[in-house]
């Protein structure tokens, strides 16, 4: 009996080896097309994203959004008094990044820095437009962008 | 037999201190199984990452090389000729270097509080018949969590953030020079909310065996741990599914019996072995411990 139990746990494992299979380091990002990388349905907007540098788990991974055209002029009224915020996600882990820094360049278009995607796998940059005034930090709209580091 | 049990006690106040992502990884607890009424362990943990396991089970290296250092003190004592309580502190730092900037942060991690329970006794001989303890434990978030991190690579997480309670079953046999160890343990979870973040994790579950041989005041064993967690979701700000995180983490380990009431052991993990893990960051480690034992 002894002797069963003490080749179970010898012997068991050895059935169970990991057979490791790496990916090609190479980080992607979702289909972009010539003008819009992000759709933002509510205030029907369209963003392109232009990143600065590559892709990386080591480095800052800045970009600029870039509000190439909304269907109508009133929503573009409502995204100019609007603050954007960006937010790192990994949906596959639960968790985030340290918080993004936004800085509004002008009506049209952000600079976002401290992008860093602390693993890699599957992220999402989940942008949202947040309202200020007299009811502030609600959700105007939003619009998820995801890349694969 | 008594000097295998004392070699044995040690053996089993070092689970595995794995390195998994984000704060988080095995529950170890502590539990006195000899006749000592209250013992002292003091360990030091240092492990890298080897790899990534993504949610689609392929492995990536990483870009840099990510370390922790994980001080941790732990002790238990009878409250009674059965019930034992126990703590568990660690310290830990985290380093990550890459194009030749390092990054570091450090802080304790979680504390857990035990309690156990010696259910089947070995006060008469039996020769199959295990001694099974059964425990709970108190995981409590003093680590600083990957959601609360502000650090630019979230080097100083150090915790999960979550609240969680584990059940656990734990029996031991010795046979003559042998020894046998099985643990089972679930372990719940609680939500918490970051930043308009709602994080609903997914419930732990883990099972290790583990044998040994004993030579004198030396013991040579082998211990592999299964570790999962269901998915989980988020709300709120951010809804999502969580992936399951599985691994398993195979230990050797070294203990020496330098006293009656003084051990010293020495142990290699490796999370590259065995297994198809996933979602997980795959580490490989070295502990070093000494034990302190007080008699009844």
């Amino acid at each position: 009996m002894k002797n069963i139990f003490i080749a179970f746990v010898f012997c068991a494992p050895l059935m169970a080896c990991a057979n490791p299979d790496y990916v090609q380091k190479k980080s992607t990002v979702q289909n972009q097309s010539e003008q819009c990388d992000v759709y933002f349905e509510k205030l029907t907007a369209c963003g392109k994203i232009v990143w600065k540098s590559n892709l990386s788990t080591t480095e800052d991974a800045p970009f600029e959004l870039q509000i190439v055209s909304a269907e109508e002029p009133k929503n573009l009224e409502i995204l100019k008094s609007a603050d954007l915020k960006v937010v790192l996600w990994m949906p596959s882990m639960g968790h985030g990044s340290s918080p993004t820094e936004v800085v509004k360049k002008s009506d049209m278009s952000y600079d976002v820095s401290r992008v860093y995607f602390i693993m890699n796998g599957q992220w999402e940059i989940r942008f949202q437009f947040m309202s200020r005034g007299i009811v502030p930090n609600q959700v105007i709209d939003g619009a998820v962008y995801k890349v694969d580091i | 037999m008594l000097r295998a049990l004392l070699i044995f006690s040690i053996f089993i106040s070092i689970s595995a201190h794995a390195a998994s992502c984000c704060g988080g990884g095995a529950s170890n607890t502590v539990i006195i199984t000899n006749n000592d009424q209250t013992q002292v362990t003091t360990s030091m943990t240092f492990s890298s990452v080897h790899a990534e396991a993504r949610s689609d089970g392929k492995w990536q290296k990483l870009d840099g090389d990510k370390t922790k250092e994980t001080f941790t003190i732990e002790g238990s004592t009878l409250l009674s000729d059965r019930t034992q309580g126990g703590l568990s502190i660690p310290l830990q730092k985290n380093s990550y270097e890459s194009s030749g900037q390092t990054f570091d942060g450090s802080g304790v991690g979680d504390i857990k509080l035990s309690a156990a329970y010696e259910a089947v006794t070995n006060w008469d001989y039996s020769k199959y018949r295990p001694k099974v303890y059964v425990y709970s434990q108190l995981q409590v978030p003093s680590g600083k969590s990957i959601y609360e991190t502000q650090n630019i690579q979230a080097i100083d997480s150090t915790g999960t953030g979550l609240w969680g309670l584990s059940m656990g079953s734990m029996a031991l046999k010795t046979f003559k020079k042998w020894d046998a160890i099985g643990i089972v343990s679930v372990q719940k979870l609680f939500s918490n909310e970051f930043d308009g973040v709602h994080i609903e994790p997914g419930n732990v579950y883990q099972v290790s065996l583990g044998v040994g041989y004993n030579y004198k005041d030396l013991r040579i064993g082998i211990n592999n741990l299964a570790y999962l967690q269901d998915s989980g979701n988020t709300s709120g700000t951010v809804d999502s599914k969580i992936s399951i995180e599985r691994y398993i983490s195979s230990t050797l380990v070294v203990s020496y019996l330098v006293e009656e009431d003084l051990s010293v052991t020495a142990s290699y993990m490796d999370q590259t072995l065995l297994g198809k893990p996933v979602n997980t960051q795959l580490s490989r480690a070295i502990f070093v411990s000494l034990q302190k034992r007080w008699a009844r």
